[in-house]
């Protein structure tokens, strides 16, 4: 089974070749031409970067983030005639095109007004992950300041006046500058690593992912998809969602087998029990708006996807060990019921389509109000169960909590660390320094 | 079978099985497939039923077939949550994705 294609994948793999690029064996004396093709590599990754960190964190006040992401405009956007990048070496460009595909991979889940346009949007609306994954780049920043210094010979310049004119160990040493504004973005997320972002895939999902995989991708898309469209869906197709997710609740209980109090067994039988309860209060219910068919293939598409993996499982096909069981993959979709579920209900009550009793009596209000709890019920023991599921990673728990906020979820972040920031400065208050001739 | 009586059948087969889908084991887990299986097929007939469409005397016969198939699948989930066979309701469940499947390659 492939790896998922994720942004926090993307972005290690970016990390990668940009290391393997500053690792590559280095001539002694380093020749003028040799340091010119480092420094387009560097520019390279450099430029993608504060691309990426003007996306990340331009919707937020001013931060150490933005800050870098100016400097390293400052630096970079001068030297880019003088060093193209057709010069650079394989494995910068690499590491160029790995990050700008993990920044165009997340870039996908908002349009330019901002609007969400995925399930995982909203993550990109939380300052915190902005925060955290600003800090990953700006590590990355870091590493190349750290890696140009000793490059750059000693040489100090405070500003670039003539870029197609200045060796390249005066440019390595401008751009070493820029540790002080990537060191401050880096502390600024008070030392949290992983953000709920690296666990985002492709908006319209990964075609090289598993069967399954790519039904809960297309489901969860679909459900959010329906659950903005006016008219949106029915009550048929809530109570096919809620059933939905007793189905995969209660085969994560199966799965489990362990009914240890808070083991998943027990959390995943909870969670199945709401989820069937709140099915029963809405298949009696029926509304003027439209079920829906591309609801129900998706739906049927998990549920069959499912079936299947259970099934090569019970023939005697191994699963694979570094991947979370068929029933956990299957389970990330309940939050999404859960959510979207409830928000096609609160629209169907507010709208003239509404739903009523089968004989066409108004649904009472204790009634609906009875089904919006059951609702909320049904997503704390999904999450719960997926908490106590093995196999998640810490940043997809982080990813949960952020989707349905809880006071204990909130609170995980530290508060942002009071940080005296260091600048690049683009007109320095000293005498200018030219650089000579290229040596 | 006009969608309103089909929507009913599916309605009284849905109760038969919400209790043995509240419990635990194979049973437990077949009926909760049926359920799906029957909630699907509940929103079939809602989207035909806002047509003035017979579901079994179409022209366009794939429709009607769909839904005909719908129909059969109710009843049968209904004899198997009377004699709780949970295999014959897993069998069921499986037609009627089957059946969503073709009307949603039918939909294009």
């Amino acid at each position: 089974m492939a790896e998922p294609l994720t942004y926090g994948g993307l972005l290690a793999a970016a990390e990668r070749d940009v290391f393997a690029a500053m690792l590559a064996p280095r001539p002694s004396p380093a020749p003028a031409d040799w340091l010119a093709r480092q420094v387009a590599g560097a520019r390279l990754v450099l430029a993608t970067a504060g691309r990426h960190l003007n996306f990340l964190v331009d919707r937020f006040p001013p931060s150490p983030a933005r800050d870098l992401a100016d400097a390293i405009g400052q630096a970079v956007d001068p030297l880019a005639a003088a060093f193209p990048p057709d010069t650079a070496d394989r494995a910068w460009r690499q590491g160029r095109d790995l990050l700008a595909g993990a920044h165009d991979l997340l870039a996908a889940h908002i349009d330019s007004m901002g609007n969400v346009r995925g399930p995982d949007g909203r993550l990109l609306a939380d300052p915190d992950n902005a925060r955290v994954a600003a800090a990953r780049v700006a590590d990355l920043v870091m590493t190349i300041t750290v890696w140009s210094r000793p490059l750059a010979g000693g040489v100090a310049p405070v500003r670039l006046v003539d870029p197609p004119e200045a060796h390249p160990r005066d440019v390595l040493a401008w751009l070493a500058r820029l540790a002080g504004p990537a060191l401050a973005a880096r502390a600024d997320a008070g030392g949290v690593r992983g953000s709920p972002l690296d666990e985002v895939g492709p908006l319209l999902g990964d075609r090289a992912a598993d069967p399954l995989e790519q039904a809960v991708q297309r489901a969860r898309l679909v459900l959010f998809r329906m659950a903005r469209a006016r008219p949106g869906p029915g009550s048929e197709h809530l109570a096919a969602c809620a059933q939905l997710g007793a189905l995969i609740a209660g085969r994560l209980g199966e799965r489990a087998g362990d009914a240890s109090p808070g083991g998943l067994g027990e959390e995943a039988r909870a969670a199945a029990l709401a989820w069937s309860e709140l099915a029963a209060r809405l298949r009696p219910l029926v509304s003027l708006a439209s079920s829906g068919a591309a609801g129900r293939a998706a739906l049927a598409g998990v549920a069959i996807e499912l079936r299947l993996a259970r099934a090569e499982r019970a023939d005697g096909r191994p699963e694979p060990a570094n991947v979370p069981t068929a029933e956990v993959r299957a389970a990330r979709l309940l939050p999404d019921l859960a959510e979207t579920g409830a928000q096609v209900f609160t629209a169907l009550t507010r709208s003239g389509g509404g739903v009523y009793a089968i004989d066409g009596a108004p649904v009472p209000a204790k009634e609906t109000a009875m089904i919006a709890h059951l609702y909320e019920r049904a997503g704390q023991a999904s999450r719960a169960a997926l908490a106590a599921a093995a196999g998640l990673t810490p940043a997809r728990r982080r990813a949960l909590a952020a989707a349905f906020p809880t006071p204990t979820a909130t609170a995980s972040l530290p508060p942002r660390p009071a940080i005296t920031r260091p600048t690049l400065p683009a007109h320095p208050p000293t005498a200018p320094h030219r650089p000579g001739p290229r040596r | 079978m006009d969608a309103g009586t089909a929507r009913a059948e599916l309605g009284r087969a849905a109760r038969t099985l919400e209790v043995p889908a509240r419990g635990d084991g194979p049973a437990a887990t077949a009926a909760r497939e049926a359920l799906f299986a029957l909630d699907l097929a509940v929103g079939e007939l809602a989207d035909v039923g806002v047509r003035p469409t017979p579901l079994i005397e179409g022209p366009d016969g794939a429709v009607a077939t769909t839904l005909d198939h719908a129909g059969e699948l109710l009843r049968g989930l209904a004899t198997a949550a009377a004699d709780q066979e949970a295999d014959r309701r897993a069998a069921y469940a499986r037609a009627a994705l089957h059946v969503i499947e073709a009307r949603a390659a039918l939909d294009g």
